[in-house]
């Protein structure tokens, strides 16, 4: 006999909103089955009635820990309506805050994935060592977050030489750290007898289902578009795509592990290569009629924007498909099989980021009728009211 | 010979007329213009003689009259964007999940936010609006308008 129990969208287990319907017999999971939509926030839509410059901020804020991939995509995209070049001191520039970037969400999973697997030891050293490259960030930036580095033609800020020596003793440190991690994921036992073999994702699996990033290529997928399709400075820059042939959870620890080495790589040739010049090109406002596909390698894998421009300083269209969405098919797949109380870990082996996936919503139409929205004071006054009619 | 070029050649051989507005707009990304009717059968030429496996996801567009369906594809390295438009008084599409099932969920958000009924898809449910959402009501055509409220 199976039993289907539902899993959210409120749950201590789940990280954001997302709603899990799970089929199961006994123990194992015979099917399972996903909502989405409850972060959905209307950014396609908000992005036609705002120019290229605030759509800049508006994309930044799709996703709080893959902001610079948002922000570098959709600005590479205006560049190439506009027939711009940016200068490469700025490429350079940007491709050292998307590979910080990389580096503060690698080790922001491995943290999660620590913690959902009850290894809470874990979680608090690559948190801590997750610092080093807020830290790093910040000092480029300014901003810790959402650190609006890109410009339509460019970077914001430099990289003075104080900055460059600083960044890479932070570089350092982390480099040490992700040997430790690397170590960790191959070889402690906790880690070992909780991911190997769990949720499973054959290759052919992960082709046919159009998976993306670190789990695709833990899965044996060579597919990274900073190599496939370089943008920004990658060109420039020597790197590995590194794989896995695990198909499981801990594949895709080893992978993100590997990678973390690769960026810090990156991240010091970069420094040690900064080209002189311009950070920035100087871009016009209004953008001429155009379309143009924009795609980068965010953090969780294969980002792509698609602008429409009417000759306006306004886009016509804005698509955004986070990769998060496109590795849903596959961990539904890798989840069908296991044993429930997996689901947690194998669900994170994505990295799932919802904010991302889901883009569009909040409207307050209804047949016809506007769905009224209550103002702060509305809903306080209307909670006090709900209580005093229960209580008395 | 540049990997855009010879699937340009390729898609102008195998179809000939039928396609238009073939185009490169730089190193590896190519647009076509297909008819609704020939978008299975493009597909399943860029699957089965191009060994096109990844699709990146489908942009549907309101352009006033018509809605415009864009499906971007991993082909050989190169971005293949194909593009079909159905009118907007009557706009379905056949699905193209059977042929490549990474387009389940895509094809289920066109469908949400533009209303683009497709045709013969294995699970049509709503993907991104919640269940009170009123039928017939399309958040990505350009006729919807958001209401700004304070509060």
């Amino acid at each position: 006999m199976s039993v289907s129990i539902p899993i959210g969208p409120q749950h201590p287990a789940l990280k954001e909103p997302v709603n899990l319907t799970v089929t199961l017999d006994g123990e194992k999971i015979v099917d399972i089955d996903m909502r989405l939509g409850y972060n959905h926030r209307g950014i396609e839509k908000g992005s036609e009635s705002r120019n290229y410059i605030q759509n800049i901020y508006l994309t930044e804020r799709i996703c709080g820990i893959c902001n610079v991939a948002h922000t570098t995509t959709f600005c590479q995209g205006v560049e190439e309506l506009l027939g711009l070049e940016v200068p490469k001191r700025g490429l350079f520039i940007r491709t050292l805050l998307c590979e910080l970037n990389r580096i503060h969400s690698h080790l922001l999973w491995l943290g999660v994935a620590g913690h959902e697997i009850g290894f809470d030891t874990l979680f608090m050293y690559s948190w801590r060592d997750r610092e080093i490259v807020m830290d790093l960030i910040e000092i480029v930036s300014g901003n810790r977050v959402n650190i609006a580095i890109n410009a339509i033609g460019g970077v914001r800020r430099d990289v003075s030489d104080d900055m460059r020596a600083q960044i890479l003793q932070g570089i350092s440190q982390l480099e040490a750290r992700s040997q430790y991690y690397l170590d960790v994921a191959s070889t402690e036992v906790t880690f070992l007898r909780r991911t190997e073999g769990v949720g499973k994702l054959p290759k052919e699996k992960a082709i046919e289902l159009c998976a993306v990033g670190p789990f695709a290529r833990a899965s044996g997928v060579e597919y990274d578009v900073r190599k496939d399709d370089p943008f920004a400075a990658y060109p420039y820059l020597d790197f590995k795509v590194r794989t896995s042939d695990r198909c499981d959870v801990l594949g895709t620890a080893i992978v993100r592990a590997l990678e973390i080495v690769e960026s810090c790589k990156m991240c010091r040739q970069v420094i040690e290569e900064l080209p002189a010049g311009e950070i920035k090109a100087k871009a016009p406002r209004k953008v001429p009629p155009g379309e143009v596909v924009s795609k980068t390698e965010a953090p969780r894998g294969e980002l792509i924007h698609y602008i429409r421009s009417n000759g306006t300083d306004r886009p016509e269209r804005l698509k955004v498909r986070a990769p998060t969405l496109a590795n849903i098919p596959s961990v539904l797949y890798s989840l069908r099989g296991g044993y429930i109380a997996d689901i947690p870990i194998v669900f994170a082996a994505i990295d799932p980021c919802m904010a991302c996936m889901d883009r569009v919503i909040l409207l307050d139409t209804d047949h016809g009728k506007t769905k009224r929205v209550m103002t702060w004071e509305e809903l306080r006054q209307h909670g006090m009211e709900w209580y005093a009619d229960r209580k008395g | 010979m540049p990997a855009e070029n010879e699937i340009q050649d390729k898609l102008k051989g195998a179809f000939g007329e039928r396609i238009s507005e073939l185009k490169t707009t730089r190193g590896r990304r190519v647009f076509v213009r297909v008819p609704p009717s020939l978008v299975k059968e493009v597909i399943s030429y860029l699957k089965q003689d191009l060994g096109m496996t990844h699709i990146t996801t489908i942009t549907a567009t309101d352009v006033g009259e018509e809605i415009e369906v864009l499906y971007h594809f991993l082909c050989r390295g190169v971005t293949v964007s194909l593009r079909t438009s159905v009118p907007k008084a009557n706009p379905a599409i056949d699905t193209i999940t059977p042929i490549i099932p990474g387009a389940v969920l895509y094809e289920r958000e066109i469908q949400d936010l533009l209303g683009l009924k497709v045709k013969g898809h294995p699970d049509p449910r709503r993907l991104v609006l919640p269940e009170d959402w009123p039928e017939g009501v399309y958040p990505l055509r350009k006729e919807y308008k958001v209401k700004v409220e304070e509060g």
